[in-house]
């Protein structure tokens, strides 16, 4: 605020004065700014969305070959080493020591199922840092081969909501990465890398 | 594990480790056997990979036929033992305990500040208060029931502590109010996912705004000024055509009328997109953290209002005046920096919503804008006597012709959040909000009623350990009454929560 008549700056002076040292706005600036921000969302996202495309058409075109069974603790350790803690009934599936009663109380985990198809399904507890828990689903593909599929849930731990994100393919790059080290570089080298 | 497999795989493994043909190999032909022999065990599943490497080491390190022959008698994996996924029952309690410390530059709020008025002038304006209260505390507990054919059913009971009391300080004990607040229901549903359809009936978040995806991240008890933040009473019918890379959401709903008399209920609908590949972390108040995609959502509201003509002059008080509400939502969740894999560090991530509309105050936490009933408008006339106007205030007023008019509200809301490299455990958020009503001072004294709303505020919070979090916040409140006056609260809130 200026200082009024007697002063040396009266306010609409000031404003004026504002007025003028303000840099006269750019809108081509501005356009380019937008169209930038647009071409990095747009490319992120188009990375994103090649990745996930080429790691589900391998996976739905190259089964595991083991039967969801064999398949199935390592099923669980992937989802586990992420992060995601497991059910204490899965726990005990692999042979760790299942955490308590209360722990159970107000865990959002499932232990495994055995669906209609024959295969196996199971639910994490929610991943504290990233808000998200995961259902996955091993389906028999065959004589010995199984698809695997981890869903992603969102929505947080305290949340009453809850939102389907659709399945995290790098999670079957896991589960390959720990049963076929080699065959996880070879798929690796051939999609987009992730951010 | 069929008879052909079994047969196969021990032939293999008994022609590796048959002695005589052992002894009669060369070294290399006998090790090519064994090898042989686990790598086709390894290929039908009858060992992991794990258990490959271990049996290979040990193979080679010991050179002899025995161990092999051990391998493949031994490590036969067994089928899982699981019980049918029709048996499945679950139910899983969560919820947080909050600790909350505020100060206000005013004497004008509760711990919810909401949308209430601030005092603009008077001992109100010029003291100070200092609140600590627990009632944000919740608790909810989730139900699944086992899968019947394809349908599955949930249900979810959610409580918090800002239930109703006798009043409000200083009317009533400020002890009472704070020490003992009222237990009440936040969300009580009940849901049917279907191959065709999902159904919802019960109390849960609005449609409109498509709450709670796009809610802000801030310390201050929600909702705050210019926020979409209700929850009520509906059946809601939706369908999610999913993809990999896109889900799109459809979804009406038919909610509690937000006047009981007008008898049609708040038909609300709205599509959202979300966008799987890109996701970014948000917070939805002060404990919702998630990795969520990308998103944005279009929703609207219809309703109608029907009140007693309040006076003989304006026409028979038997009568009735009409009018309807309308209001629609465009909000977005943009990750600016996305969320990598499950960590959270390093995500920068936007919030915004904006919201036009006439007689939808109600979606707004606490906004009358200062209005009292339907018919105090100044100017109206003596009221029929015993008259009171059954309509909720701050949602529609009579002119002074005996007109009913749907009060216009237009608000929108922006936020940023940043989570810091590299686990994201401690993260900033500011959000801006500003609302306008253009009729609001044609149906009440302009010193007494605010037709413009700025809130603004910045926060920082640190996840202490996996279930503890702290929050600190400093928020600034503007509101401009219709005189011309202006009247600004600054808060600062310090929050402790329990998350489990």
């Amino acid at each position: 605020m200026g200082e009024g008549p007697g002063g040396a700056t009266s306010p609409v002076t000031f404003r004026k004065e504002c007025t003028l040292r303000t840099p006269p706005r750019s809108r081509s600036r501005d356009a380019l700014s937008a169209s930038v921000l647009l071409l990095v969302g747009c490319a992120t996202l188009s990375t994103a969305d090649a990745r996930s495309r080429d790691l589900r058409e391998w996976f739905e075109g190259n089964p595991f070959p083991a039967s969801c069974d064999a398949l199935w603790p390592d099923v669980l350790r992937t989802a586990s080493a992420r992060g995601f803690p497991l059910s204490a009934a899965d726990e005990k599936l692999l042979g760790e020591t299942p955490g308590g009663a209360l722990g159970e109380l107000v865990s959002a985990s499932n232990r495994t199922y055995r669906t209609s198809d024959g295969g196996l399904t199971s639910g994490t507890d929610w991943n504290r840092s990233s808000g998200t828990r995961l259902r996955m689903t091993a389906s028999p593909a065959g004589e010995n081969a199984c698809r695997v599929r981890y869903d992603v849930i969102a929505g947080g731990v305290t949340n009453s909501e809850e939102f389907a994100m659709g399945p995290d393919w790098d999670l079957d790059l896991d589960l390959l990465r720990r049963r076929d080290p080699g065959a996880a570089a070879t798929l690796e080298g051939r999609i987009p890398s992730s951010r | 594990m069929t008879k052909w497999i079994r047969g196969a795989v021990l032939a293999a493994a008994a022609l590796a480790a048959q002695p005589a043909l052992a002894q009669a190999a060369s070294p290399a032909t006998e090790g090519a056997n064994r090898n042989a022999a686990l790598q086709l065990m390894l290929q039908k599943g009858l060992i992991t990979q794990a258990e490959y490497d271990a049996a290979a080491a040990a193979s080679q390190a010991s050179g002899t036929v025995k161990e092999v022959r051990e391998t493949v008698v031994v490590k036969e994996t067994p089928r899982i033992d699981a019980p049918p996924v029709t048996s499945k029952w679950n139910a899983t309690m969560y919820g947080f305990v909050e600790a909350d410390f505020i100060y206000d530059s005013t004497q004008s709020f509760q711990d919810l500040a909401g949308n209430g008025i601030i005092a603009a002038d008077g001992y109100a304006a010029k003291n100070h208060r200092l609140q600590f209260s627990v009632r944000n505390t919740r608790l909810g507990f989730r139900f699944a029931a086992p899968e019947w054919g394809n349908v599955k059913s949930t249900a979810l009971l959610e409580m918090d502590f800002f239930g109703n009391q006798p009043g409000t300080p200083p009317a009533f004990s400020e002890a009472g109010f704070i020490n003992n607040p009222g237990f009440r229901i936040r969300h009580a549903w009940m849901k049917l996912e279907t191959p065709i359809v999902d159904l919802l009936f019960g109390q849960s978040w609005e449609l409109f705004g498509w709450q709670s995806y796009f809610h802000p991240n801030t310390v201050d008890l929600q909702g705050v000024p210019g926020q979409v933040y209700s929850r009520t009473i509906q059946a809601r019918v939706s369908k999610t055509l999913k993809s990999d890379p896109v889900n799109v959401e459809l979804a009406v709903a038919a909610s509690r009328p937000p006047q009981r008399d007008a008898y049609v209920p708040d038909l609300q609908g709205g599509v959202k997109v979300n966008l799987n590949n890109l996701k970014g972390v948000a917070t939805a108040g002060g404990t919702g953290t998630s990795i969520l995609a990308a998103s944005l959502g279009v929703s609207g509201t219809w309703r109608r209002f029907q009140v007693q003509s309040p006076t003989v002059a304006l026409g028979n008080p038997d009568g009735s005046a009409v009018t309807t509400g309308w209001g629609y939502s465009i909000d977005a969740l943009i990750p600016i920096i996305p969320a990598r894999g499950t960590s959270r560090g390093n995500a920068l991530t936007f919030t915004g919503s904006f919201v036009n509309g006439r007689g939808i105050a109600d979606t707004y936490t606490g906004l009358n804008g200062g209005l009292g009933g339907a018919a105090s408008t100044p100017g109206l006339g003596t009221l029929a006597p015993g008259y009171v106007a059954a309509v909720d205030p701050g949602l529609v007023m009579f002119g002074t012709d005996g007109s009913l008019n749907a009060i216009a509200w237009r608000s929108f809301i922006v936020g940023l959040q940043y989570y810091l490299p590299s686990d994201g455990r401690v993260w900033f958020s500011a959000n801006y909000s500003n609302m306008y009503s253009s009729n609001i001072g044609d149906y009440a004294n302009p010193a007494n009623v605010f037709d413009r709303s700025n809130w603004a505020d910045a926060n920082v919070f640190w996840d202490a350990t996996n279930a503890v979090r702290f929050g600190l916040e400093y928020a600034w409140f503007r509101q401009n009454r219709v005189n011309g006056n202006t009247a600004t609260d600054n808060r600062v809130q310090f929050s402790a929560y329990y998350l489990f």
